[in-house]
Order: structure tokens, then C-alpha cells, then sequence
């Protein structure tokens, strides 16, 4: 039945819009954050959400699925901050590329879209219902 | 007798099937407005519901199964059709690649859902008139 597709669909969509909504919150938790590897301490470099489209089988329409998470390639920043004891001997320190503002504006979108989603949900669900009800 | 009655909901079970079809589809677009490279579908109601009602057509369409023994029962031929999808144009180029119109979307979800309610107030009269005549 195509109309119980719709809850898979318009469920996927929203796992994946809440999942970049938790990769958001990591990012700008984690703004001021280091990672220590290898004896060495670095900046926390942004995550950034990959979305892909997870065909239902033998079709050309479906969901989403995460394709993957990646590092966000833009550059870092450096911040002139002799006191720090990261600083580098001409006292700048190297920062995290976590954007806020950026990251604030996909917040929005995504939580928009997983409102969009839900929004699909409840005209999927009043239809099965009317239908099922067809002889009342 | 009851033939007559498989006839008389006929037309309004294809189309409702049809409808169903259509806000699958335009629910996978909503999920995928944020996929990037994903390209906006939809297929032409008239033609899809002509080639339904093509009564020709649906006898050519039977795919039947393969039976290697005398005992296998006949498989009912279910209501299967397939549809051709077309891409939807629009003048909104993002950058990722995606041409999903989130206006164009909702409106045509909307729109889709009352005209599937509204075959279904069709078909509610006239079991309403059925059961009048029924129980005089």
C-alpha cells in the first residue's frame, strides 16, 4: 500500500534531519574544544552531514539515508593569544572552524524540514484514517 | 450481482490507488528536498489514469507465474501497474544540484490529499445509497 510507504519515507527523512540537528549541537558544544592525538593538541575541526537518497527497492523514489559524515574543509582559524600555552612562538593559537553562524542557519533549515516531514506524516495518517473509515 | 457493485467502485479505486501513488511520490521529494543531486519527480495523472483504465492495456500488463507443478494454485493477477515518472523543471538552481521546489511540493501534496479525499466522499455515497436501497 502506497500510503504506508509514506510513513518509511517521511520517517527516514526525519531520523536524518534530527541526526544533522545532533551534529549541530555536537559542533557548537564543542567550539572551544581539543583534541589531544599523538602527544599533540588540535583544534576540534567541524562535522559536517552527508545526505543520499535510499531508493525503495525497483524504484526510482525513497527516503534518506546519511551517506556519511565528513570533516568540514574549511580553514581553520588563528587567533593571536600569547597568554594561551597552545600559542606558537609568534603567540598566535590555531582555533576551531566551527562557524556558529553557519551552523545556527542549518539548525533552522533542518528543523524546518523535519517539521515539513511531520506536516507529510499527519496527511498520510488522516487519509489511511478516512479510508479506513470509508463505512462509517 | 456483486460484479456490478466490483464495477461501480471501479473507477474510483484505480484513481484512489493512483493518488496514493502520487503522494508517495511527492512525499519522497519533501524528504529529499535536502539531498543533494536529487531531482525532483512527479508523473502526469491524466496519462497514468487513461493507461489504467485502458482496459487493453491491463490485459497486456498480466505478468504471470511460472508454475512447474500441477498442484501450484493461479496466481491473481494484482493490481500492478507501472508508472512513468518525469522530472520537474524548475527555475531554482541550488547549488548542490538539488530541484526540489519545497512551494511547488507542498502545494501539489495539499492538493493531491483533498482531491484523494474527495474520491473517497464519492465512493462513501455510494455505498450510502447502496445501503439505502438495502435496507429499504
Amino acid at each position: 500500500m502506497s500510503l504506508i510507504n509514506i510513513f518509511n519515507i517521511a520517517g527516514s527523512a526525519m531520523t536524518a534531519q534530527s541526526q544533522k540537528i545532533n551534529v549541530i549541537a555536537n559542533n557548537l558544544a564543542n567550539i572551544d574544544s581539543t583534541i589531544y592525538k599523538n602527544g599533540k593538541f588540535y583544534p576540534y575541526i567541524a562535522k559536517k552531514v552527508i545526505f543520499e537518497l535510499d531508493s525503495l527497492k525497483n524504484s526510482k523514489i525513497g527516503g534518506v539515508k546519511i551517506s556519511g559524515i565528513i570533516d568540514d574543509p574549511s580553514p581553520m582559524k588563528m587567533i593571536y593569544d600569547p597568554n594561551n600555552p597552545m600559542a606558537d612562538k609568534k603567540g598566535y593559537v590555531l582555533t576551531s572552524n566551527v562557524n556558529p553562524i553557519t551552523e545556527i542557519v542549518d539548525n533552522i533549515s533542518a528543523a524546518r524540514s523535519y517539521q515539513a516531514n511531520i506536516e507529510v506524516l499527519k496527511t498520510a495518517k488522516n487519509m489511511i484514517i478516512k479510508t479506513l473509515t470509508i463505512t462509517e | 450481482m456483486f460484479d456490478k457493485i466490483n464495477e461501480i467502485f471501479d473507477f474510483n479505486q484505480k484513481a484512489l490507488n493512483l493518488y496514493a501513488k502520487r503522494q508517495e511520490i511527492l512525499s519522497a521529494n519533501i524528504a529529499n528536498a535536502d539531498t543533494p543531486g536529487y531531482k525532483s519527480i512527479d508523473i502526469n495523472f491524466k496519462n497514468e489514469l487513461t493507461k489504467m483504465l485502458d482496459k487493453k492495456n491491463v490485459k497486456n500488463s498480466n505478468i504471470l507465474l511460472k508454475k512447474t507443478s500441477p498442484y501450484h494454485l493461479n496466481a491473481k493477477s494484482k493490481n500492478l501497474f507501472l508508472l512513468k515518472t518525469i522530472p520537474i523543471t524548475t527555475n531554482q538552481i541550488k547549488q548542490d544540484g538539488n530541484t526540489v521546489n519545497m512551494d511547488r511540493e507542498r502545494i501539489e501534496f495539499i492538493n493531491n490529499s483533498l482531491k484523494y479525499q474527495s474520491s473517497l466522499v464519492f465512493m462513501k455515497n455510494e455505498i450510502k445509497n447502496m445501503m439505502y436501497v438495502l435496507k429499504g
